[in-house]
Formats: C-alpha cells, sequence, structure tokens
C-alpha cells in the first residue's frame, strides 16, 4: 500500500507487550515495506524512542512499568515531535481525549484491520513530512483554495455542500494515501462510531459525481475492503 | 446492573416482610401480655375474695355458735363485741324466723341474695345491695338455714374490696395498653433499623453492580452477623470481578484471534479480485461482502458486551442532542434521498444532556438507519426531539413495515430478527440491540410504538437541566 516512490524504507517504534498483537502488526508493517522496531515495555519503549530516529511511533495504552501515556508525555517534553498513534485495548478507559490531550496525534481501539493501522501510519508519516501551511491544495487538475473555499477543475468551478468541502478537503490533503471510512468518519464528521450500512459510500459518490464526471482521468478511487484514495494520474 | 423489575419485586416482599415482622410481633406481644395480666389480676381477685369469703365463714361459726348457745341474745351479745373490735371489718347480721320476720337486723334494708357474679372462681358467697344514706353498695352474704326453719344472713361490705380489685384491674388495663403500645414502637423501630442496614447494603451492591465493580461494602467492625455478610458479600464480588475479568481477557482474546485471521482472509479475497479470474468475479465479490459482514457483526456483537459490562466507562461530556441528531441525518441524507425518503426534523434547541458522544450517535445512526431500511421508496421519516421536565424524548417515525405486536418485545435482543424481515432486508440483529444498550447505559428508556402504518422509536433520556 506504500507508494513504491519513497526511496528511503519508513521505521516505525511499535511499544506493545501483547505478544499476538505485536506480531499481527509487525508483520503487517513488514509485508507493507516498513522497517520496525518492537519493544515490549514501557520503560525500554521510551528510552528507545528517545536515542532512535523514527518516522512515527505505535504505543500501547497499557504497558509494564510504564504507562504509555507517561511516554508520549515525556516525549513532548522532550521536544521529540515524532509522531505517535495510540493503542488501547477493549475494556481499557477509552478516552480519545485524555489520549490526543497528552501529545498523541491519533488514536486506535483493538482490535482493528490491518488496513486501519497502515492507513493511519501512512498520514502520520506524511504529516510528519509536510507542514500543511499552504494555502492551495491540488491533484492533478483539482484545485482547491483553502481561503476562498473554492474548487475548480480544470478551469471549471464546482459548488460544494459544506461537508462535501470537508470531505474533499480531507482526501486532497491525504491525496495518494488509502483513507478508510472510519478516519473519514472520525476526520470529517468527527464522530467515531460504526455504521451498519456504508453511508459514506453514498457521500463519496455524490463527491464524484461532481468532481470526476465528464472527466476523461477518474481521481477518486475505491479501494476494495479499505476505503477510497484521491490520485493524480501518472 | 439489575433489571428493575427485579429490584422491585425486592422491595416490595421488604416492605411487606416488615409489616408482616411488626403486625405478628405485635399480636403475640399482646396475647402473652395479656395472659400474664390477666392471671395476675385473677390471682389477686381471688385472694382478696377469698380473705372475705374466710372471713364470713368464721364469723358465721362463731355466730352460730353464740346463737346454739344461748338464743339471739348471746348472738346479739357476740356481735356487740365483736363490733368493738377495733380492727375488724363491720359486720352485718340478718335473723329470721321461719316465717320470715325479722328477729335481729342491723340492716335497713331486706337483703335479696344472688350468687357472686365471681363465683365460678371457688368463692361460696352470694351477694345484695344495701342503702346507706343515699349510697347504695353491695354487701358480700353467708346465710345459714337455723334448726328451727329459720335463716342467719352475715354480711360484709364488699366495697373495699371492690375498689381494690378495680384498682388492679385499672392498673393492670393501663399496664397491658402502654406495654403493648412501647413493645410495638419498639419493634418497629428495631426493625426499622435493621431493615434500614440492610437497605443501606442493597443501595451499595447496586451501585456497585451498576458501576465499579471493584468497589467493596465497608466492613464493620464490630464482630456479628452483619460483619459475616459483609465478608460474604465482599468474596462474591471478587469472585465476580474474577469472572468478569476472566470473560473481558476471552472476549479481549477472541477479538484479537478472530480479528487477525478474517482480516487475513478479506486481505486474500482482496487480492483474489486483483489477481483471479475475471469470470469467478461475482463469487469474490460476494465473499469480500460476508468477511466485511461478519467484521462488522463482530464489532456490534463486541461494542455491545463492551457497553452493557460496564467496561467502556467512557467519559460523559455535555453536548446537545439536537446538534447530534442534526449531524446523523446529514451523514444519513444522501442515503435516504437515494430511496427517495424524505427525512423530516423538528428539533428542540440547545437540548443538552450528559453523556457519551459517540454513542448517542451511533444511536440514533442506528435508528434513522433502521427506518430507511425498512421504510419503501417515497416514503417520510419523521424526527423529533422535545423537552419534557427533566427528560429528552427522541421519536423516530417511520411509515415503512413496522414490527408486528408481538415481536416488539424481542426487537431488543441480540440476533433476533422479525421474521418476515429476515429474508428480505440484510443486518445482522444487533442494530436495536446496541440502541437498547446505548440507552441504558445513559439510563433511559425504549419503546416502540406503531406508527400505523410504520414503526414509532420512543427514547428517553435524562436531560442535563443544570445551566
Amino acid at each position: 500500500m506504500v507508494e513504491k516512490a519513497n526511496k528511503r524504507p519508513r521505521i516505525v517504534l511499535l511499544v506493545e507487550d501483547d505478544k499476538n498483537v505485536a506480531e499481527f502488526i509487525c508483520n503487517g508493517l513488514r509485508d507493507n515495506g516498513y522497517l520496525v522496531d518492537h519493544v515490549a515495555d514501557g520503560d525500554m519503549g521510551l528510552r528507545r524512542a528517545k536515542q532512535g530516529q523514527f518516522d512515527t511511533m505505535i504505543i500501547d495504552r497499557m504497558l509494564p512499568r510504564r504507562d504509555g501515556l507517561s511516554i508520549i508525555q515525556s516525549l513532548r517534553s522532550a521536544d521529540i515531535q515524532t509522531p505517535v498513534l495510540v493503542l488501547s485495548a477493549l475494556g481499557e478507559v477509552d478516552d480519545r481525549v485524555k489520549g490526543l490531550k497528552v501529545g498523541a496525534d491519533d488514536y486506535l481501539v483493538k482490535p482493528f484491520a490491518i488496513e486501519e493501522l497502515l492507513a493511519r501510519v501512512e498520514v502520520l508519516i506524511r504529516r510528519g513530512e509536510v507542514a500543511h501551511s499552504e494555502t492551495r491544495l491540488s491533484v492533478g487538475d483539482l484545485e482547491m483554495d483553502l481561503l476562498t473555499h473554492k474548487v475548480t477543475r480544470a478551469g471549471q468551478v464546482f459548488n460544494l455542500q459544506p461537508r462535501e468541502y470537508r470531505l474533499l478537503e480531507y482526501l486532497m490533503k491525504h491525496a495518494g494515501q488509502v483513507v478508510t471510512r472510519t478516519m473519514l468518519l472520525e476526520n470529517v464528521w468527527d464522530y467515531h462510531f460504526d455504521p451498519q450500512t456504508n453511508v459514506i459510500d453514498v457521500h463519496i459518490s455524490r463527491l464524484r459525481q461532481k468532481i470526476d464526471k465528464g472527466f476523461e482521468t477518474q481521481l477518486l478511487h475505491t479501494v476494495r475492503g479499505t476505503g477510497y484514495v484521491l490520485n493524480a494520474p501518472e | 446492573m439489575l433489571p428493575n423489575k427485579l429490584v422491585d419485586t425486592y422491595r416490595g416482599v421488604f416492605g411487606s416482610y416488615t409489616f408482616r415482622f411488626i403486625s405478628n410481633y405485635a399480636f403475640w406481644l399482646s396475647i402473652s401480655v395479656f395472659l400474664l395480666l390477666g392471671s395476675i389480676y385473677s390471682l389477686y381477685a381471688y385472694n382478696v375474695f377469698g380473705s372475705i369469703e374466710k372471713n364470713l365463714k368464721t364469723e358465721l361459726e362463731h355466730f352460730q355458735r353464740a346463737l346454739d348457745v344461748g338464743g339471739h341474745a348471746a348472738m346479739l351479745d357476740y356481735a356487740d363485741r365483736r363490733s368493738a373490735a377495733f380492727d375488724s371489718p363491720r359486720l352485718y347480721y340478718h335473723l329470721l324466723d321461719a316465717d320470715n320476720s325479722v328477729l335481729a337486723s342491723n340492716l335497713n334494708t331486706v337483703p335479696q341474695l344472688e350468687d357472686f357474679e365471681f363465683s365460678w372462681i371457688g368463692h361460696q358467697f352470694k351477694t345484695f345491695d344495701a342503702q346507706q344514706g343515699d349510697k347504695s353498695f353491695r354487701l358480700a352474704a353467708m346465710d345459714a338455714p337455723q334448726g328451727n326453719g329459720g335463716t342467719l344472713i352475715l354480711a360484709e361490705s364488699l366495697l373495699p374490696a371492690e375498689e381494690k380489685v378495680e384498682l388492679v384491674f385499672d392498673l393492670l388495663l393501663r399496664g397491658t395498653i402502654v406495654t403493648i403500645i412501647l413493645g410495638v414502637i419498639g419493634g418497629a423501630l428495631i426493625s426499622s433499623l435493621l431493615l434500614r442496614r440492610v437497605e443501606a447494603f442493597n443501595a451499595i451492591i447496586r451501585n456497585i453492580l451498576a458501576g465499579d465493580l471493584s468497589k467493596r461494602l465497608p466492613i464493620n467492625r464490630y464482630s456479628g452477623d452483619f460483619r459475616e455478610m459483609e465478608i460474604s458479600i465482599n468474596l462474591l464480588l471478587e469472585r465476580l470481578q474474577e469472572l468478569m475479568a476472566g470473560v473481558r481477557r476471552v472476549s479481549d482474546n477472541i477479538a484479537h484471534d478472530l480479528r487477525t485471521p478474517l482480516t487475513r482472509l478479506r486481505n486474500h479475497v482482496a487480492m483474489l479480485e486483483e489477481r483471479g479470474d475475471p469470470a469467478n468475479r461475482e463469487i469474490v465479490d460476494n465473499l469480500s461482502r460476508e468477511a466485511d459482514d461478519l467484521l462488522k457483526t463482530f464489532n456490534a456483537a463486541l461494542k455491545i458486551a463492551q457497553i452493557e459490562t460496564g467496561n467502556r466507562q467512557s467519559e460523559f461530556h455535555r453536548h446537545d442532542l439536537d446538534v447530534t441528531i442534526a449531524d446523523v441525518v446529514e451523514l444519513y441524507e444522501p442515503v435516504a434521498s437515494e430511496k427517495n425518503i424524505s427525512i423530516i426534523q423538528n428539533l428542540t434547541p440547545q437540548a443538552s444532556l450528559t453523556g457519551d458522544r459517540d454513542l448517542l450517535f451511533q444511536l440514533v445512526a442506528n435508528l434513522i438507519d433502521n427506518a430507511i431500511k425498512y421504510t419503501g421508496a417515497d416514503g417520510l421519516i419523521e424526527i423529533i426531539l422535545e423537552r419534557r421536565d427533566s427528560s429528552l424524548i427522541v421519536q423516530v417515525r417511520d411509515n415503512g413495515i413496522g414490527i408486528p405486536q408481538a415481536d416488539r418485545h424481542r426487537v431488543f435482543e441480540r440476533f433476533f430478527r422479525v421474521e418476515t424481515a429476515r429474508s428480505e432486508y440484510p443486518g445482522n440483529g444487533l442494530g436495536l440491540s446496541l440502541v437498547s444498550a446505548v440507552v441504558k447505559y445513559h439510563n433511559g428508556t425504549i419503546n416502540l410504538y406503531d406508527n400505523s402504518p410504520g414503526l414509532c422509536v420512543a427514547v428517553e433520556l435524562p436531560a442535563d437541566t443544570s445551566q
């Protein structure tokens, strides 16, 4: 899923004490071209995190010897800004806000599909690389002005509903990355829930009607079993 | 969490138990006090009247002897000497001849002898009424037939004895009443103290069951039944907590153990989709959909379990339910309009409540999702939010196929699906179970009504009344 264009392999630090989960994540990441550094306890995790150069870190909340949130707090106070994805097991205090407050960048509750984790890790790595200070986004001939909220493709102006605009903005900010339906619900709608039917699909197809219909190249693609990707043609 | 019904019956039994305890106690207390005081009274009366009887009997013997020896002159002489004696009660005599003419008497009336009403105790004397001045009083009398056919009657005033007995009767009656009243009050006090203790127990246990299983009952400092009960209950809670933790561990493990192979399965299906024979496309598509449904069902079941066992422990925040509902409607509006279904909203603004925002979103989303699913093309869904006293009431009404009356109480059961909908509509039978779990989690209630045609789901949640 990771684009092969990236020359340097990405290094991920995984701090997770559960053997099965760790193996599951390691395999998933390695299969997708990441290098994984795995430690099983909190103290070791913090030491490794301070020493190494990581592209992103995946840290479990409940760890022996040192709590996951405390690791993040220590890192942030040591001015280490590496993006962190917090994992939380079913049954633990499911408070995303607390996790994000201490400086975590994303939060994922176990159990999760590996695609979900991969998509989020990818987004985190990109976020670490690019600072979104620009006022214009563009993917291929699709352009978005973040100040005037004007969206055009090949000169044609689109009239988007506020939610469609936010949806497209999120997709464009993560262009080339697979975003899952859950990620869209969390970031565009700001709710964390499990829809019974794929409500997102209808929103996507509406958006597709506006930005892709009548154009030769399709920008908005569905990734089977995972989510969507907004891709500029090669 | 205990179902409300169970709690209520439990309370009812206790209420009547207190009542039964006190009324039983009062009944037996009255009977024993009555028996005790009654026997004291009769013993006393027996003695008092017995001494009168004895006195009369002795005097009758003396009078008889005097009569036998010296006729009624000697008898009168004896009577005079006897009345001169200082401490003896005044005696009345009445000597009758055979023709009932009075030979000697110090009575101003003719005695009409009657049986004494207490003769059942064994006293042999009779009574009659006499007049002294304008006062009438009763006398105890004994008569002895004379050899010549006449009768000697000796009498003594019953007044002092009757006064004494009456006084004792009065005292005892009052004593009985006071004893019973005090006894009942005491009994009620003791039983209510005990019951209050038990109620306090119940309250603590209910609190523990409703949320934090790690809490324990405070242990009484003094040894005794209560202390033992508290220790037993704490042991019980300990065991319960262990079991719950076990269940949680198992479900966590199952979650991971099933998620992983399921995810792999789906990945392989995805690979098949990319590389497989296009002829098998439809089969692969179905496989992929089935795997997704399986994962979805799995997640929903886990989520319900998590909420119902109180393991979610999410932080409650204050927010506006009308905003959440509007967000749900906005999310589902395109799905509805694909089926040409209109959604009408009628929301009370600033309807704030304290709760888990994501779960409440899920609740409303499931209701609207169902409404869309079970309503035909060109249908109408109405969502109403009202504030009533300290509650927020959400109603989702549709004009779809509805739920038959007989199935309405079952649709909240996990995996239950209405028979007619089972074949025609997709679903896992967990949507309303999840809704119900979320409602209970927020101390709310949910009811289903006929919207004829269609269904009306009414959810009542406690509003946040603080400003």
